[in-house]
């Protein structure tokens, strides 16, 4: 006989035995894992404040996108390029983080200086500026969207450990078990017909 | 009245070039024109159409900023060669130097911040106040200072490259050359406080200072920095305003009390009020100027202040052109575009 998570079953006390252990091992695996889950939730329940802030932040960009349109038409693209003569590129760091076993990253600004002067375009001015805000309050939020994803990834993995756990890999164990027992008792039950059989004709005899 | 009859046919000619200047209104109504080909038609018979090829150019936004301060230059160029020989030859001259200094201005930048040949983008107008091509070639500050002709413009490059190497302080140093040089070349020419060319060049200087003021305390620039850049300069009361105020809002409000200024402060407080930020400076000074030119040419219009006045009004119309082609090629609204070309007296 065989089962799909199990594999070939013996019907033997041995195996029955070591069946029952790793059905133990399961069900406490299975705990553990819900326990990462609760978890899991948990901290990607904290991130949800933070992650409210999208639209406010969107909102900000979309401004500073209609400022930079102003200023291609108001000061032109050459003003743009003289601009981006005195800006210095955004230097970025990112570490890794573990968050019980997941890796999450962690990015921050490391160098942001808006070098302007007042020889450039009041507008193409008020456009970096605009800009800078935005991309000063979206890191938190790249930190925060970047966290949550790998939470969610983890947490449906987490989920669909249990979900197999508990649906299949169990039940199928305990399947097998209740087969091997069943098997187990058949044979015991049939070893004391044959005894009692072979008794009864040692005593006809 | 004129003297010199060389001037008065220069102002005669200049009179004759203004009336091929497109109507601001013309130029205010194309924001809503509804296809390229349509505004190509419109722009064919004028200066402009000239220097584009076909309707597909006009949402080629280099091109087109390129045509704009083409046409503006030629325009210039025009009445620098009318003027050889008379006494408002070097005025006009100086007046257009701006785009020599603004020149000037990013090879600074470029080496400041150790830009390649490659990011080093140049007006494609020159004066020959300053040489710009051959200071472009320059690779050091050193290399630099060897290659600038003018010894004023050399011991200012000098004095700030010994000192902290702020942008701003070299920003502020070059406005100020310019505009003492308008100062020095109206005295070259003898004009009274009450001429109308005095007036208008004083108007000008004027402007350019106020918008480089309203920049530098949007920027919060340092309050010492300003006074020793502009120090004696001859505009007091604004110099004044800006030692006793510290931030942008403070400048406007004391500018408001000031009735030549109220306009200019409510429309910029209006910008900071709507974006937050005053974007509109720029816009806001252009229209003052060309006002100012506008009234104080009226007064003569036989005098030299109306070829300034033609300057003023052919930078107001290309920049014009630009805001409503550049507009319509960054997809601005055009009720947007539209306010922004408010006609000055509006």
């Amino acid at each position: 006989m065989s089962f799909r998570s199990v594999g070939r079953v013996l019907p033997t006390k041995g195996f029955l035995i070591r069946l029952r252990e790793r059905t133990r091992l399961l069900r406490s695996g299975v705990d553990a894992l819900k326990m990462k889950r609760d978890q899991l939730v948990k901290e990607s329940q904290n991130l949800l404040p933070d992650l409210r802030k999208r639209n406010e932040i969107e909102k900000k960009l979309e401004e500073a996108y209609k400022l930079l349109r102003l200023a291609y038409a108001a000061a032109g693209p050459d003003e743009m390029r003289k601009a981006a003569l005195l800006t210095m590129p955004l230097l970025t760091e990112m570490k890794v983080r573990s968050v019980i076993g997941v890796e999450i990253p962690e990015i921050s600004m490391r160098e942001f200086a808006l070098a302007t002067s007042p020889s450039l375009n009041a507008v193409v001015i008020a456009a970096a500026r605009k800009f800078s805000e935005a991309i000063k309050e979206l890191m938190p939020l790249v930190n925060s969207e970047a966290k949550f994803e790998r939470l969610a990834a983890a947490l449906a993995d987490t989920m669909r450990k249990v979900n197999a756990l508990e649906k299949i890999i169990i039940p199928d164990h305990e399947a097998a078990i209740k087969y091997i027992e069943e098997a187990l008792e058949e044979d015991a039950l049939e070893e004391f017909l044959r005894v009692k059989k072979y008794r009864q004709l040692k005593r006809g005899a | 009245m004129l003297k010199r009859a060389k001037e008065k046919y220069l102002v005669v000619r200049t009179h004759g070039l203004k009336s091929h200047l497109i109507d601001p209104e013309d130029i205010r109504s194309w924001v809503f024109v509804e296809s390229d080909e349509s505004l190509f038609e419109k722009l064919s018979p004028t200066l402009y159409g000239s220097f584009f090829e076909g309707p597909e150019d006009l949402s080629n936004v280099a091109k087109v900023e390129d045509v704009c301060i083409k046409v503006n230059s030629f325009r210039a160029r025009r009445i620098i060669s009318l003027s050889r020989g008379t006494r408002i030859e070097g005025l006009i001259t100086t007046f257009m130097s701006k785009y020599d200094i603004e020149n000037l201005r990013r090879i600074v930048f470029s080496l400041l911040f150790g830009r390649k040949m490659e990011e080093l983008r140049l007006l494609p107008v020159r004066f020959g106040v300053i040489d710009v091509d051959k200071l472009s070639k320059a690779r050091r500050f050193e290399d630099l200072l060897e290659m600038l002709d003018d010894k004023r413009l050399k011991r200012l490059l000098s004095t700030w490259l010994s000192g902290s190497r702020e942008v701003t302080e070299i920003d502020l140093a070059l406005d100020r050359y310019y505009i003492d040089k308008l100062f020095s070349h109206l005295k070259d020419i003898k004009a009274g406080k009450q001429s109308p060319i005095y007036q208008i060049v004083y108007s000008y200087a004027e402007n350019v200072f106020l918008r480089t003021l309203l920049k530098a305390k949007y920027l919060e620039v340092d309050r010492e920095l300003l006074s020793k850049a502009f120090h004696r300069i001859p505009f007091k009361r604004l110099l004044a305003i800006s030692e006793k105020t510290e931030t942008l809002p403070e400048f406007l409000d004391e500018l408001v009390n000031l009735s030549p200024y109220k306009a200019l402060s409510v429309e910029i407080r209006e910008a900071l009020r709507e974006v937050g930020e005053p974007w509109v400076i720029e816009h806001v000074i252009g229209k003052r100027t060309y006002t100012d030119a506008l009234r104080i040419s009226l007064k003569g219009s036989m005098t030299l202040a109306y070829i300034i006045m033609y300057l003023v009004t052919s930078e107001w119309e290309s920049q014009s052109i630009k805001t409503v082609l550049l507009g319509r090629a960054s997809k601005v609204n055009p009720e947007v575009l539209y306010s922004l070309l408010a006609p000055p007296s509006g």
